[in-house]
């Protein structure tokens, strides 16, 4: 079940009122925000996507574009009806405008760029560059309700439901060497691209190795005194429209979300709508984004992300894969080491 | 020698009580809400009982340092014996519940070395009967032989209280306020007993908050108000502070530049 979205800018006006000295967000980077949409025609210089909003954009696909298809794929793949999510090249200081969209940053209904941050991308035609485009990636993590020989059920928490992942032959023991307890009750967390049938997950590579505790048993770590506001570990992604963050330590009295199981990251309580500013550590990237839903799965995940050097224990945030890309994350990668602050 | 063993143990006996008196008074056993399972454990968990025996320990121990009178000697006599046999009785039933000897520190269930130690202070306490000092007197005129026995014997009973143990796991596991769940009530309660809700409640106008949130240590509850006749929100924090909570307050005014929404009032209907 979706979380309602948080005036997270009514919040802010009214706690800087109490708290007038605290430190803010961070201020934009510029860099060209990732694009979100429906495949409604391909070509091979140009993809032309149908947004969430209702809005069409032409992104320029040039030989330096490369393309995830259940793995690195031609551009062939660009087919209509995929649903794709785009990174634009680097800002050229002299290229042209951007086609469309015009919403603002952290709506999380927002497939589309923001007007402003990705006019430095465009190409002469005024359609962005495409740099990566990821076609029906999708991922699936969350406890293992049932399985059987190469399928399995999992819950992904009271926000999200339960998924049906196909784990075809040719990736089934590499899924299961990663997945050593594949069994209910265990986690679990394959990328994947969406079923032809548009519901399910067929299984493309293991998201991270699987911890070997039960799900119900996460290890507690150690307390640290005092709790930092400025925290370091892993960021991963979950499959979700639009521009999300879901954050595992919501405060089970503030409405919207459950009691949160005790996660191994030492995190303080937030609120859905509590902004956070969030760091790639791998890219440098840096972006302020509102807390939308409650990461109760991610709580239960004390791996590390070794994309960039190796992260401290635990997963911090959830992106959608938008603000994932957004932050210069790769999808097919599954994570990037990550420092959060709470803004 | 032997009155030097004597009347080392009045200052060791005075502190003792106060320590006890201080620790009753200040440390609520935390199990003071469930059944205590036994008559003697409900009786120690009686908070006007505790606070009695409190008071008379402490009296007691102020006793011991200030005056040699008998009344003195021999009620640090009768509370250490009433003490050994509760924890013998609780030791006996093999009872799930702790001695409450130092309040809400002795809340782990009572051991052998609990009786023992609470035997150990009754014969200390009897052996201070009809010594013609204070306290303070031996404290005044404290030699190299006395700071001895009583050094041995705080090592002695050091090692025979769990209560050290417990005092030293409650400091590393206190919750810190950004991690501490605290109920929506608590905050209210806080909130309702602070002098900013008494200075701005004539000002509110909603009966409940339209908005209410939580960051780190604070839980911030918006109402609708009304001042010098304009709509204003009034703004509070309240701390998640598990001692002495604060309570911080704005007013706001609405801004034609305010390009929010306003509330979410979904997340105030929780409350």
């Amino acid at each position: 079940m979706p979380q309602s979205p948080i005036d997270a800018a009514y919040r802010r006006r009214l706690r800087q009122a109490v708290f007038p000295d605290v430190e803010g967000s961070a201020p934009d980077q510029g860099w060209p925000a990732a694009v979100a949409g429906l495949v409604l025609e391909a070509g091979p210089r140009l993809l032309v996507l149908a947004t969430n909003d209702g809005h069409e954009v032409r992104v320029a696909v040039s030989e330096k574009t490369s393309v995830w298809y259940a793995g690195a794929a031609a551009t062939s793949a660009l087919q209509p009806g995929r649903r794709a999510i785009v990174r634009p090249a680097a800002p050229r200081p002299s290229a042209g405008g951007l086609a469309s969209t015009g919403s603002s940053a952290g709506d999380p209904a927002d497939d589309g760029p923001v007007a402003g941050e990705v006019t430095a991308a465009g190409s002469a035609t005024g359609a962005m560059t495409a740099d990566r485009i990821w076609l029906d990636i999708v991922r699936a993590n969350g406890v293992i309700v049932d399985r059987g020989r190469a399928t399995v059920e999992i819950d992904e928490g009271p926000h999200r439901g339960r998924t049906h992942v196909v784990i075809p032959a040719n990736v089934l023991s590499h899924i299961l060497v990663r997945h050593p307890h594949f069994e209910p009750g265990y986690l679990f967390d394959v990328i994947g691209i969406r079923a032809a049938d548009g519901h399910g997950v067929v299984a493309v590579r293991p998201g991270a190795p699987q911890p070997d505790y039960p799900a119900d048993q996460v290890p507690k770590r150690r307390p640290v005194w005092p709790v930092p506001h400025e925290f370091a570990g892993t960021a991963t992604w979950f499959s979700a429209p639009g521009r999300q963050v879901a954050y595992p330590a919501i405060d089970p009295s503030g409405g919207g979300c459950q009691a949160p199981p005790n996660g191994c990251a030492t995190l303080p309580y937030l609120s859905l709508g509590s902004e956070l500013v969030i760091r790639n550590e791998c890219t440098g990237r840096t972006a302020t984004m509102p807390v939308t839903q409650c990461g109760c799965t991610a709580a239960r995940f004390c791996d590390r992300c070794v994309t960039c050097g190796t992260s401290p224990r635990g997963r911090i945030v959830e992106l959608s894969p938008a603000s994932f890309v957004d932050l210069g994350g790769d999808l097919d990668e599954g994570c990037f080491n990550v420092t959060v602050r709470v803004g | 020698m032997v009155e030097t063993f004597r009347e080392a143990q009045l200052p060791l006996l005075a502190f003792v009580l106060m320590t006890a008196c201080l620790a009753k008074l200040t440390v609520r056993d935390p199990g003071d809400t469930a059944d205590p399972g036994t008559m003697t454990a409900t009786l120690l968990r009686h908070r006007p009982a505790v606070v009695v025996l409190a008071l008379v320990e402490g009296a007691l121990g102020i006793g011991l340092l200030v005056s040699d009178h008998p009344v003195a000697r021999f009620g640090t006599v009768v509370v250490f014996f009433v003490a050994t046999s509760v924890v013998f009785e609780l030791r006996a039933r093999k009872a799930d519940e702790g001695c409450g000897c130092f309040g809400g520190l002795s809340a782990t269930p009572v051991r052998l070395r609990a009786v023992v130690r609470a035997f150990l202070f009754l014969l200390t306490g009897l052996a201070v009967v009809g010594l013609p000092v204070t306290g303070f007197d031996v404290i005044r005129h404290a030699t190299g032989w006395h700071g001895l026995v009583v050094a041995i014997e705080i090592g002695v009973f050091a090692g025979l209280s769990p209560e050290i143990g417990v005092l030293l796991a409650r400091r590393r596991e206190r919750i810190p306020c950004e991690q501490r769940t605290v109920p929506l009530s608590e905050s209210f309660a806080t909130l309702h007993a602070s002098e900013q809700w008494r200075e701005h409640v004539p000002l509110i106008v909603t009966a409940d908050p339209v908005d209410v949130w939580r960051e780190l240590c604070w839980r911030f509850l918006v109402y609708g108000g009304r001042q010098d006749d304009e709509e204003v929100e009034i703004v509070f924090a309240v701390s998640t502070e598990e001692r002495n909570p604060a309570v911080k307050v704005a007013i706001v005014r609405p801004d034609d530049d305010d390009s929010d929404t306003g509330p979410n009032h979904m997340y105030a209907l929780s409350v």
